[in-house]
């Protein structure tokens, strides 16, 4: 049954109202402003707080009136394994970006990003994750650089493969046909751990409308092959390498960029209409140093 | 779902009652619980803290941070604040309520 509420309008809308309740608390009161800093915590983020306390049993007696004490240690100061501590940078890092995000995307269904927001957008990956990025690599540009992303299928990756082959996310299938740059090798025992990341993380972009694309052609099926792009979930901030390795969707779907199983299920943009606005932009690593998948904080 | 001192006075529950009536995916229908859950915290503590003075804040932040479901924090409000902070806080909940089931009737198809 289709949802009777248009899902990313609300959660659009309730992002922005999230954020300024947010914005206004910590400027109003510079004391919350500092707490939260140093305890290493997103004011919202009180209630999972709660439970983490409940849960051990770590009931404070700080409620006796005693003048103000020393803060607890902050959450992220702990020694805790350097796996976790990537894992809470990581995901403060997504929020940050999730959140500055919102204040330089256009509203939904304009999908035109100005200079300064490109601009803006490149140095807010590159402080959030290190990674150098922009709209136009190499005088190179697609028609979108922001829009809507569409559920894509598995690729044949060499003759005789199939869905089952592919071991995650099976139940989305394979093309019956090639991607837009054909097998990525000729047989199974010529792939590469490396073909196999490009498959598992690849994107369609629609190089077929490219303004050249008849005209350069030869150039531009080289430079677009496996052409490697940073995509970004603007709700989440997810983010992500990914390669172009398929050309579209058609203008007719309303999307801007393909994403693969493992693309979708990343970002987390694989449920309901699964055409959820993304950030893409070319990624400029020309010796390779950033692997194909997830981004996360402070590797690079 | 863990407690806030003061979550029987916002009673956020209803908003969530609503959006449960739309046939949502879960992951879909959670998220926009979480912005919803986190904007109410940050609505209440603007309140709280607008309304505690100033010189109070560090002691109420670390009261709250140690134990953000004890009931004592109402209690130690009640004493620092002159103004009836629990009917502060039902108003403020109330306004957010209103707005939040606006916002669910704008998205209706």
């Amino acid at each position: 049954m289709k949802p009777a509420i248009n899902a990313d309008r609300l959660r659009s809308r309730l992002k922005a109202k999230h954020q300024l309740s947010e914005k206004n608390l910590l400027r109003k009161h510079p004391a919350a402003k500092n707490f939260f800093q140093i305890a290493g915590l997103r004011p919202g983020k009180i209630r999972s707080l709660s439970a983490k306390l409940l849960t051990s049993g770590a009931l404070a007696s700080a409620l006796i009136i005693q003048p103000a004490q020393l803060l607890p240690p902050p959450l992220f100061a702990q020694e805790i394994p350097a796996k976790t501590a990537t894992l809470i940078d990581t995901t403060m890092a997504q929020q940050k970006v999730a959140q500055e995000l919102t204040s330089l995307l256009p509203p939904l269904g304009n999908w035109k990003l100005t200079p300064a927001a490109e601009e803006k957008i490149s140095r807010l990956l590159k402080n959030a994750f290190g990674v150098s990025v922009s709209a136009q690599f190499e005088g190179n540009r697609l028609n979108h650089a922001y829009g809507r992303m569409g559920a894509e299928q598995h690729l044949p990756r060499y003759p005789g493969d199939t869905a089952d082959q592919h071991k995650e996310l099976v139940e989305k299938g394979i093309t019956p046909s090639l991607g837009g740059w054909g097998y990525f090798a000729y047989a199974k025992n010529q792939m590469t751990p490396e073909l196999y990341a490009i498959e598992k993380y690849y994107v369609a972009v629609q190089t077929l409308y490219l303004p050249n694309w008849k005209t350069d052609l030869s150039y531009l099926v080289q430079w677009y092959k496996y052409r490697r792009v940073v995509v970004v979930n603007p709700t989440n901030g997810k983010t992500l390498v990914a390669a172009v390795a398929d050309a579209g969707p058609s203008d007719w779907t309303g999307k801007h960029f393909g994403g693969s199983p493992e693309v979708m299920a990343y970002l987390k943009v694989n449920y309901g209409m699964q055409n959820h606005p993304v950030v893409l932009f070319f990624l400029d690593d020309p010796e390779k140093k950033i692997p194909l998948g997830p981004v996360e904080y402070n590797k690079f | 779902m863990s407690k806030i001192f003061y979550d029987h006075l916002v009673q956020i529950e209803e908003i969530y009652l609503e959006l449960d009536k739309h046939d949502l995916p879960k992951e879909n229908r959670d998220e926009l619980a979480s912005l919803i859950d986190e904007t109410t915290h940050h609505r209440i503590l603007d309140t709280i803290l607008t309304h505690l003075p100033q010189e109070k804040h560090q002691t109420f932040l670390e009261k709250f941070h140690a134990s953000p479901h004890d009931q004592k924090l109402l209690t130690y409000l009640k004493s620092e604040i002159a103004a009836d902070i629990e009917e502060k806080i039902k108003t403020e909940g109330r306004k957010l309520k209103a707005e939040l089931l606006a916002e669910i009737k704008r998205a209706k198809r």
